[in-house]
């Protein structure tokens, strides 16, 4: 059992899962926020035990802890400032691009108060690039990753890929930056089975930046996202209905290309699961391990980095029922 | 009132347009052949396991 303090903050579809890991995990000690405080407190009643203690607390309150996941919508760079600056790591799910950016840039004063700062913890980004460093094992060297991704999470997450269609997306080209328009590079992608087969769109996702963060040496990275012709057409458009309280299964793909042996190999492995489950897992799984000591430096730091325990925290979430697929015989 | 019917009808045109062009199109296949099977990921790099026990 673990009494270390852990904060999450956002008790939507996303912080449930991750206060109900963090459980299965063995921390007793869970402080949860939310910017409605009923939620918090339902979340609170019905995950409370004789053994297990989740508060429901006050954003201010969530300074006492060792390490704080930000299971909320975007943005996160604000609250991530505040954290740190107690001495606070932080675990955040933010899939915004500006947002990611912006927490990057807290390298420095994450170093300074001594703290880790895991950015993109999620589905994707987040275990992809725990894949991505996993698969680099397959390879003698690799140069490509492409990432592919189906469904939401909760209905941030949906407001989210909503925008994400109607930006720039960023992908990194032969030692360039390239910028195209969301919605435009129509790919048929696969996804392992329930999910199957779905068209997918370039969009202005995380993924490309932080992958290359984790893995410097690629030299093309893209991101795309599973989009319907309404999502498409719509997309400049304010949301026409609600967000849904969650997505169905959703599924997320990479594909690596590299060498092996002087051939030319492309590996593709991908997991079906409901984003918020695996989102929630991944950042539990983080958390556990800067709250273990298990993440020894300090920093903003992507899920893939060499330095981070990557092989351990993908143990963690196979171990919470999420199944890794591969495809094979293309 | 002319030149305001044409500018809606230019605009209309090219709304239309760029609507076919958004939606229409064809897909480039990723994979085309193969299924998915259960992977194991690479055992090595597994030392600093955290642990779930204390």
């Amino acid at each position: 059992m673990f009494t270390t303090k852990i904060g999450v903050l956002g008790a939507g579809v996303t912080g449930v899962r991750v206060v109900e890991h963090l459980q299965t995990l063995g921390h007793t000690n869970i402080l949860v926020s939310d910017k409605v405080a009923a939620r918090a407190q339902r979340l609170s009643a019905s995950h409370s035990t004789d053994a297990i203690r989740v508060a429901a607390v006050t954003r201010e309150e969530l300074f006492e802890c060792t390490v704080v996941v930000l299971a909320c919508g975007a943005p996160h760079a604000h609250m991530t400032t505040q954290l740190i600056q107690r001495g606070v790591s932080v675990v955040s799910l933010s899939d915004n691009v500006a947002d990611c950016m912006n927490l990057l840039a807290l390298d420095a004063q994450a170093k300074e108060h001594k703290t880790v700062i895991i950015v993109g913890a999620a589905s994707s980004p987040g275990v992809t690039g725990l894949l991505l460093r996993s698969m680099t094992e397959r390879f003698d060297t690799i140069d490509e990753a492409h990432v592919a991704m189906h469904g939401t999470g909760g209905p941030d997450c949906a407001r989210q890929h909503h925008d994400a269609l109607s930006g720039q997306s960023i992908g990194w080209h032969d030692d360039e930056w390239l910028r195209r328009p969301s919605g435009s590079g129509r790919e048929l992608c696969w996804f392992p089975e329930p999910v199957g087969a779905y068209d997918c769109y370039r969009a202005e996702l995380p993924d490309p930046v932080l992958l290359k963060k984790a893995m410097p040496e690629l030299e093309r990275i893209t991101a795309r996202v599973s989009a319907t012709r309404r999502d498409r057409f719509t997309a400049r458009l304010p949301m026409l209905a609600p967000p849904h309280a969650e997505g169905g299964m959703g599924a997320v793909r990479i594909e690596v290309r590299g060498n092996r042996g002087g051939s030319r190999i492309v590996e593709i492995a991908g997991i079906a699961e409901r984003i918020a489950q695996l989102a929630g897992v991944v950042s539990a799984a983080s958390a556990h391990a800067i709250a273990t000591g298990a993440v020894t430096v300090h920093g903003a730091r992507v899920l893939g980095e060499p330095e981070l325990p990557n092989a351990a925290l993908l143990e963690l979430v196979l171990a919470s029922g999420v199944r890794l697929h591969q495809f094979v015989g293309a | 009132m002319n030149f305001i019917r044409r500018v809606l009808m230019v605009l209309g045109i090219a709304g239309a347009a760029g609507a076919i062009l958004r939606l229409k199109g064809r897909s480039e296949h990723s994979t085309t052949r193969g299924g998915w099977a259960p992977m194991t990921p690479s055992e090595s790099d597994s030392t600093n396991t955290p642990s779930t026990k204390k």
